[in-house]
C-alpha cells in the first residue's frame, strides 16, 4: 500500500472562523474549490501523500473548526502535531489580529516545542486586501513561521504551503525520525538530539 | 495393880472430863449460833413481806397516776370540745343579729378547736366526725346566709341568650349595686363591710381548709368564695338567668360573668360605653353604644373603660377597707381587691393583649414610631395607676383599688415589648408567607432573564439605596476597565443568571426575602436583627421544606427537578450579593459581616445540583435498561435481532425527545446542553461499547449497525431544543459534537463499519489520525479482526494499528 511513504505527519489547520481552512484543505486533498462551504462542525480529516524532495510522506490534516464554540473540543486535537498552518483572511484584518491569540492556544495545548509552524494568508484573489503582504511577513518572521499567501480558489500558493511545511519538518531533526522508527527513547541519539533541539534535555527525562 | 490400873484410869477419866467440858462448850455455841439463825431468818421473813408490799403500792400509784392522765385528756378534750360548742353557739347567735364577721370568726375558732382535736392521734371519736359535718352545715349556712344578704347588694341583669355574645345581648347586661342598707340593718352596721369582713375571714378560712386537707369541703367553700366575691351564687343566677350551668365549675363559670359580659365585651366591642346610674338605693352598671362603625378600640379607649368600670365596683362594693382583724394570725392579709385582680388578672391582661394591644400593634414599621409614642403614654398612665407606686399623684388610687399587687406588670411589660412584638408578629407573618409560596405548585413557572433577574427595582419604597448603589458600581466599573486596557470587556450579563424558568412561588418568595429586608433598613435594631434572621430563616425552611414536601414530583416529574434546579440557583445567585446590598443599612451589630447570605450560597447550589443530578440519574438508567434490550447489537443480520435493536434505539431518542421538550425553555441554554449531550452521550457510549465488543460482523451486520448509527446520528442532535423557537435550535444541534464527548468516537465507529481496510489504516494514520485518537489499538484491531476475513491484506493492515 504505503510501503514507500517514510512517515506519517501530524498538520494541523487553525485560524479564526470563515477564513478557509476547508478549502485550503479540500484544494490541497481534492484540488475542489466550493465558495459556499459550509462551517466546519468540531473537526474534519483528510489523509494526503506528499513527495517532497524525494522522500514521501503521508499527512493527516486535520481541519479544524474556526468557531468560537467549538474550541473546547479543540485542545485535544494539537496533540502530537508536528505541523501547524495557521491561515488568516488578507481581506479582513480582525483575523490577522487574532493571530496572537491562535499562537498563545498553539504554545498552550502544543505537546511539542519544535512543532513547525506556516502562516498562510488566503483570499489574496479578492481585491479588497486589509492586510499588507509585508505586515504577515513581519509577524512570521517575529514569531519563526513559515509564510506564504495563498488563495484556495485560485489555487495559488497551497501546494507551496503544504510542502514548504513538510520540507520544513522533515528537516527538523527529532521531530519525526524517532517516532517513525523507534517509539521511546534512542540513547544513542541522546547528543543528537540534545544538540538538535531544545527539547533533547526533556527526552531523557522522559 | 488396881492403882496400876488406877492409875491408867486416871489420865483417861480426865481426858473424858477435859472432852465433856468441851462438847459443853459446843453445844452452847451451837445453842448460841442456832438462836442467831434463827433471828436471821425472822428477820429476812419480815424483810420480804415489806417488800411485796412496797410494790403493791407503787403498781397502785402508778395506776392512779395514769387515770390523772386520761382524765386531764378527757378534760382538755371536753374543753376543747366545749369551746367548738361555745363557738357554734355563739355562732348561732351571732349570725341570728347578723353580725357575719363575729359569726364568721366563731366559726374559724370552731373551726381551730376541730383541728386541733382531729390532730390528736389515737382518739378516734366518733364525735369528731358529727362535729365536722356540723361545722361544714353551719359554713355552708353562712355562706348561703352571706350569699342572700350579698345578693341584695349585687344583683345581675343578664341578656337572655348565652349561647353566643352579639353586642346586642350585651346591651342588656346590667350590674346593679345596692348603696342602702335596709333598716334592720342598720342597727347591724354597715352589712356590706360586715359582709364583707366575713367572706375576709372565710378568704383566709381557704388557706387554712388548703392545709387541712379535706379537699372536697375545702373546694365548696372556695366555690363558695369565689362565687360571693364575683357578685352571684348559682341559685341566683339560676333563677333569673336560666342559665346552663355547669355545677362542677361554677366558679370558672362566675369568674367568666364578670369578664364575659362586662369586661370583655368592653374589650372587644369599642361602641359599648359603660355608664353608671345611680338611683336613691342602687346604683346600675350598664352599656349604652356609641360610635358603632369602629373596628378596634384603642388601648386607650378600652384602658379608660375598663379603669370606669373597676372603679364603680371600687367606690360602691369594694371600697369597704377590710381591715378585720384577725389579730392571732400573723399571715398578710389579702384584700378584696387584691383577691379579685387576682383572679381576673391573668385572664384579663391575655384578653386585653390579645383583643386589644395585638390588633394595635401595627404591621409595617412606619406606624410603629407612630405606636411607640402613643403606646408608651397608654401605659405610663395605665401603669402609675395599676402597677407603679412612683407617682404620689396616683398612689391614693392605687391603694384605693389595689387590683393589682405591685408586681403584677404583664400589660406593661407586653407593651414595653412593643418593639419586638412587632418584629414577632412581622416575623411570624414573614415565615408563614414564605412556607405558603414554599408549598405551592412548582410548576407555575416565570422566565427570568438577565434584564429581570433584578426583583429590587420594583420595590415600592424609594428610599432603595440599592439602585442608587447598583448605578455607582456599573459606573465605577468601566473605569477600572479603561485603566487595564483590556479590550475584552465584560458583557454587563457576565455575572447574571442566565435566562431560565423558575417557579412564580419562588420570585415571589424572594421579593418577599428583599422586602422584609427592607423593612429591617427602617425598623429599630431589635426588630431589624429579627427581621434579618427571619429572612435566613426563610432560607432554611425552603433549604429544608422543598426537598422533602415535593419529594416525590421532584423525582419523577423531570421538568420539576429542572425548575427545582433553577429555583435554587436562582436563589443562590441572590443571596450571593443580598448582604452586600443590605450591608450598610442594616443596624450596627449586623454591619460587621453578620449581615450576609453567602455562605447559604453552596447549600442551595448543591440542594439544586444534587436534585437535578438525582434526576439524571433516573433518565440515564432508562436509557440504559432501554439499550440493554438491544441485544448486544450481535446478529444484525437476524430480523427479530435488528428490530429489537432497532426498537431499542427509537425510545432512547424518544425518550431524550421528551426530555427535551419537557426542559425547553426551562433550563438555561448551556444546563440544557450539557444535560441531553450526557445523557446522548450515554446512548452513544453504551451502543460504540457494544460494537466494538462483538467478534464478529458480518457485511450485512455491519450495513444494519450503521443504518442503526446513522439514525443516532442524524437524530439525535435534534432532540437539542433548548428554545421555543425552533429556528434557532439549530445553532445548538450544531454544537452537540462539544456536548456529547462520545460523538467524534461514535461518528469514527461509523466510518469504520463501512470503511475499506485502506480507508481504516489512513483514518488511524500512523497514530495520527482521529480514529487513534478515538480507539485504543487493540479496539480496533479488534473491530477490523471482526469486520474482515482472515487475509494477507488485513494483516498488512493490522500491522499498521500500533
Amino acid at each position: 500500500m504505503d510501503e514507500d511513504v517514510l512517515t506519517t505527519l501530524k498538520i494541523l489547520i487553525i485560524g479564526e472562523s470563515g477564513v478557509g481552512k476547508s478549502s485550503l484543505l479540500l484544494r490541497f486533498t481534492d484540488d475542489t474549490f466550493d465558495p459556499e462551504l459550509a462551517a466546519t462542525i468540531g473537526v474534519d480529516f483528510k489523509v494526503k501523500t506528499i513527495s517532497v524532495d524525494g522522500n514521501k510522506a503521508k499527512l493527516a490534516i486535520w481541519d479544524t473548526a474556526g468557531q468560537e464554540r467549538f474550541r473546547t473540543l479543540t485542545p485535544s486535537y494539537y496533540r502530537g502535531a508536528q505541523g501547524v498552518i495557521l491561515v488568516y483572511d488578507v481581506t479582513r484584518r480582525d483575523t490577522f489580529v487574532k493571530l496572537d491569540n491562535w499562537l498563545n492556544e498553539l504554545e498552550t495545548y502544543c505537546t511539542r516545542n519544535d512543532i513547525v509552524k506556516m502562516l498562510v494568508g488566503n483570499k489574496i484573489d479578492k481585491e479588497n486586501r486589509e492586510v499588507d503582504r509585508n505586515e504577515g511577513l513581519k509577524f512570521a518572521r517575529k514569531h519563526s513561521m513559515l509564510f506564504i499567501e495563498a488563495s484556495a480558489k485560485t489555487c495559488d500558493g497551497v501546494q507551496c504551503a503544504f510542502e514548504e511545511l513538510v520540507e520544513k519538518i522533515i528537516q527538523t531533526p527529532g521531530l519525526w525520525e524517532s517516532e517513525s522508527q523507534n517509539k521511546g527513547v534512542k540513547l544513542s541519539n541522546r547528543e543528537e538530539g540534545h544538540g538538535g533541539g531544545a527539547c533533547g534535555g526533556y527526552c531523557s527525562m522522559l | 495393880m488396881i492403882t496400876k490400873k488406877y492409875s491408867e484410869f486416871l489420865p483417861g477419866m480426865q481426858s473424858a472430863e477435859e472432852l465433856v467440858a468441851r462438847v459443853d462448850g459446843l453445844s452452847r455455841s451451837i445453842d448460841l449460833l442456832r438462836a442467831g439463825v434463827e433471828n436471821e431468818v425472822a428477820l429476812s421473813v419480815r424483810f420480804l413481806r415489806v417488800q411485796r408490799d412496797l410494790n403493791v403500792a407503787v403498781a397502785e400509784f402508778t395506776e392512779l397516776k395514769q387515770q390523772l392522765e386520761r382524765d386531764t385528756l378527757v378534760l382538755s378534750i371536753l374543753k376543747k370540745l366545749q369551746e367548738f360548742d361555745t363557738a357554734l353557739k355563739e355562732y348561732n347567735s351571732a349570725l341570728l343579729e347578723k353580725k357575719y364577721v363575729e359569726a364568721a370568726q366563731q366559726l374559724e375558732k370552731a373551726r381551730s378547736s376541730l383541728k386541733m382535736l382531729e390532730s390528736r392521734k389515737g382518739f378516734e371519736l366518733k364525735i369528731l366526725k358529727a362535729l365536722g359535718t356540723e361545722l361544714t352545715v353551719q359554713t355552708q349556712n353562712m355562706l348561703y346566709h352571706l350569699g342572700e344578704e350579698w345578693q341584695k347588694l349585687a344583683v345581675w341583669k343578664l341578656p337572655p341568650s348565652k349561647e353566643t355574645i352579639s353586642p346586642e345581648s350585651v346591651m342588656h347586661s346590667e350590674l346593679h349595686l345596692s348603696t342602702l342598707p335596709s333598716k334592720e340593718e342598720e342597727i347591724a352596721g354597715p352589712p356590706v363591710a360586715s359582709v364583707l369582713q366575713a367572706f375576709a375571714v372565710l378568704g383566709e378560712l381557704r388557706t387554712k381548709l388548703k392545709t387541712f386537707g379535706k379537699a372536697d369541703l375545702a373546694f365548696s367553700v372556695l366555690c363558695f368564695a369565689f362565687k360571693m366575691l364575683l357578685f352571684v351564687g348559682p341559685p341566683y343566677v339560676f333563677s333569673v338567668s336560666k342559665t346552663v350551668f355547669s355545677e362542677t365549675q361554677p366558679s370558672v363559670f362566675c369568674l367568666e360573668l364578670l369578664l364575659k359580659y362586662i369586661l370583655k365585651p368592653l374589650i372587644s366591642y369599642p361602641f359599648l360605653q359603660p355608664f353608671v346610674e345611680e338611683r336613691s338605693d342602687v346604683v346600675i352598671l350598664r352599656f349604652k353604644s356609641e360610635k358603632p362603625d369602629l373596628d378596634h378600640s384603642s388601648p386607650v379607649e378600652v384602658f379608660d373603660k375598663i379603669k370606669f368600670v373597676l372603679e364603680v365596683l371600687h367606690t360602691y362594693l369594694l371600697n369597704v377597707p377590710v381591715e378585720h382583724s384577725v389579730e392571732d394570725k400573723k399571715e398578710c392579709r389579702v384584700t378584696l381587691a387584691e383577691l379579685l385582680g387576682d383572679m381576673i388578672w391573668e385572664e384579663l391582661s391575655d384578653c386585653l393583649i390579645q383583643n386589644c394591644l395585638v390588633n394595635s400593634i401595627p404591621t409595617n414599621s412606619s406606624k410603629l414610631e407612630q405606636y411607640i409614642e402613643v403606646g408608651l403614654k397608654i401605659f405610663q398612665i395605665y401603669d402609675v395607676k395599676m402597677v407603679i407606686k412612683s407617682t404620689e399623684e396616683f398612689e391614693k388610687a392605687l391603694k384605693k383599688m389595689q387590683f393589682l399587687k405591685g408586681d403584677a406588670t404583664d400589660l406593661l411589660k407586653y407593651a414595653r415589648n412593643v418593639n419586638s412584638h412587632f418584629a414577632n408578629k412581622k416575623c411570624q407573618d414573614v415565615i408563614v408567607a414564605a412556607r405558603n409560596l414554599m408549598t405551592s405548585e412548582i410548576h407555575n413557572t416565570v422566565k427570568i432573564t438577565p434584564d429581570s433577574c433584578v426583583a429590587l427595582p420594583k420595590l415600592p419604597d424609594p428610599e432603595s439605596g440599592d439602585h442608587v448603589k447598583m448605578q455607582k458600581t456599573s459606573k465605577v466599573l468601566p473605569n477600572e476597565m479603561v485603566h487595564l486596557e483590556n479590550d475584552s470587556k465584560l458583557s454587563q450579563y457576565t455575572f447574571s443568571l442566565p435566562t431560565c424558568r423558575i417557579s412564580a412561588s419562588v420570585e415571589k418568595l424572594m421579593e418577599l426575602a428583599y422586602q422584609t429586608l427592607l423593612e429591617a433598613t427602617a425598623s429599630t435594631d431589635q426588630c431589624c436583627i429579627q427581621l434579618f434572621y427571619s429572612v435566613r430563616n426563610i432560607f432554611q425552611l425552603f433549604y429544608d421544606v422543598v426537598p422533602t414536601y415535593h419529594k416525590e414530583n421532584l423525582q419523577k416529574l423531570p421538568q420539576l427537578a429542572a425548575i427545582h434546579h433553577n429555583n435554587c440557583m436562582y436563589i443562590a445567585h441572590h443571596l450571593l450579593t443580598m448582604g452586600h446590598q443590605f450591608r450598610y443599612r442594616l443596624t450596627s451589630i449586623l454591619c460587621d459581616g453578620a449581615a450576609t447570605f453567602v455562605d447559604l450560597v453552596p447549600g442551595f447550589r448543591r440542594l439544586g445540583m444534587e436534585c437535578f443530578l438525582a434526576q439524571m440519574r433516573v433518565q440515564k438508567g432508562e436509557i440504559l435498561e432501554r439499550l440493554s434490550s438491544a441485544r448486544n447489537f450481535s446478529n444484525m443480520d437476524d430480523e427479530e435481532n435488528f428490530s429489537a435493536a432497532n426498537k431499542a434505539i427509537r425510545q432512547v431518542l424518544h425518550q431524550l425527545k421528551r426530555l427535551g421538550k419537557v426542559w425547553q425553555d426551562v433550563l438555561p441554554v448551556n444546563v440544557y446542553c450539557k444535560a441531553m449531550g450526557t445523557l446522548l452521550n450515554t446512548a452513544l457510549s453504551e451502543i460504540v461499547t457494544r460494537i466494538a465488543a462483538l467478534e464478529d460482523i458480518s457485511a450485512e451486520d455491519a450495513d444494519r449497525l450503521y443504518s442503526l448509527c446513522r439514525i443516532m446520528v442524524e437524530e439525535g442532535p435534534q432532540v437539542f431544543t433548548p428554545l421555543p423557537e425552533e429556528d434557532k435550535n439549530k445553532k445548538y444541534q450544531e454544537e452537540v459534537p462539544v456536548y456529547v464527548q462520545k460523538w467524534m468516537t461514535f461518528k469514527e465507529l461509523m466510518i469504520i463499519l463501512q470503511a475499506s481496510l485502506q480507508e481504516i489504516v489512513d483514518q488511524w494514520a500512523d497514530g495520527k489520525g482521529p480514529l487513534a485518537a478515538e480507539f485504543s489499538p487493540a479496539e480496533v484491531k479488534s473491530l477490523i479482526r471482526a469486520l474482515f476475513q482472515n487475509t494477507e491484506r488485513r494483516a498488512a493492515a493490522l500491522a499498521k494499528i500500533k
